[in-house]
């Protein structure tokens, strides 16, 4: 837990398309979808990813963001999540919007269908950028025991498909663009721990990569620690 | 990367089912791309969308496995629609569909590795 059911639909991308849809999956009931885009930018404008989906539509929350008005690189991830209490058959469709955004758009999206806490699927959140091009960041620090990280990245370079030392699922777009959608293997715990991704780039060179992550809390997970309770309180309670 | 048209070049308007073939064994990822006229794919007032199903019973019961949307644009790019982890559905039939809402000269390829 929270680790991606085998219902999960592959990866898929687009070249030179407005917005791209995964296979039709059924995931089971009381599960959270999450959606992790990559798209391609030309220059470095703000870029609007849009998430949604077949039939009756889900609540879709945008957990965390990152273009290249922020990091001044090419490049835009996202990752949204929904509630699925109900399991069906669902496809899921990304959509860059804004016009910033050249017409030869270049994106890919995948999305894991993870049993979480529905009522607060995520804790912690991370982002950055780097031009090394193998890098293992701590993404974010825990804040609830057995939390599992998810994390996208892209990466706008002429090479090849990357790989992670963590679950990965990537792509590469006509030698131009790479991105990758991964997460840890095992859960994290105990709360307050640091959480690493590793993003590696095809073959040595200068990389550009733009990577997010967040923390995906399991079902019924406590919230985190009140770090407000008074001490006088604490101190009752260690002697109890 | 070997190739194969599934759907001839011709001008359309509407919905066109493509050909159909079996998934070859040992491949993992398709790309099937929108095959439209040099003239038509600036225009921005074309385009499509491509959706794509395979079969593992022979063509009785067809399942989405992916889809994409295209407009016309400036650089003149035909579209391509990216399958991966396709390994999954080796031995079945796969096909495409796509969707044309104003006339243009259009086909569509798929191509594997």
């Amino acid at each position: 837990m929270p680790a991606p059911d085998a219902s999960s639909p592959a990866i898929v991308t687009g070249n030179s398309v407005t917005s791209v849809t995964t296979a039709a999956f059924t995931p089971p009931n009381d599960h959270i979808l999450v959606a992790e885009s990559i798209w391609d930018t030309t220059g470095t404008p703000a870029a609007v990813i849009e998430i949604t989906n077949n039939g009756a539509a889900l609540t879709w929350t945008q957990q965390k963001h990152l273009d290249g008005s922020t990091t001044g690189q090419d490049g835009v991830v996202a990752i949204w999540t929904a509630p699925l209490p109900v399991g069906r058959s669902i496809t899921v469709t990304s959509t860059p919007t804004n016009t910033g955004l050249s017409f030869d758009e270049r994106g890919g999206l995948k999305v894991y269908a993870v049993p979480a806490d529905m009522a607060d699927p995520v804790g912690a959140t991370g982002s950055g950028q780097s031009t090394t091009n193998d890098i293992t960041p701590t993404v974010y620090t825990s804040t609830v025991d057995n939390s599992r990280g998810y994390g996208c990245a892209s990466n706008k370079t002429d090479r090849g498909l990357p790989v992670s030392s963590d679950e990965e699922h990537a792509f590469t777009i006509g030698s131009a663009v790479e991105g990758m959608a991964n997460y840890k293997a095992s859960v994290t715990t105990p709360s307050g721990s640091g959480v690493t991704l590793n993003f590696d780039a095809f073959g040595t060179g200068t990389a550009q990569w733009n990577w997010i992550a967040v923390e995906i809390l399991p079902p019924g997970a406590p919230p985190p620690p009140d770090v407000r309770v008074p001490n006088s309180v604490r101190m009752r309670a260690m002697r109890g | 990367m070997p190739t194969a048209v599934v759907l001839n070049q011709e001008v359309r308007q509407g919905t066109f089912e493509s050909a159909s073939f079996v998934i070859p064994t040992g491949i993992s990822r398709i790309d099937v791309i929108g095959d439209i006229h040099v003239s038509d794919r600036n225009d921005s007032g074309n385009s499509l969308s491509i959706r794509v199903f395979v079969s593992m019973d022979n063509g009785a019961v067809w399942v989405f496995i992916g889809g994409a949307a295209w407009r016309g644009n400036p650089s003149g790019k035909n579209p391509t629609l990216g399958l991966q982890e396709i390994d999954r559905y080796a031995g079945g039939l796969i096909r495409a569909e796509v969707d044309i809402p104003r006339q243009m000269r259009v086909g569509a390829i798929v191509s594997w590795t």
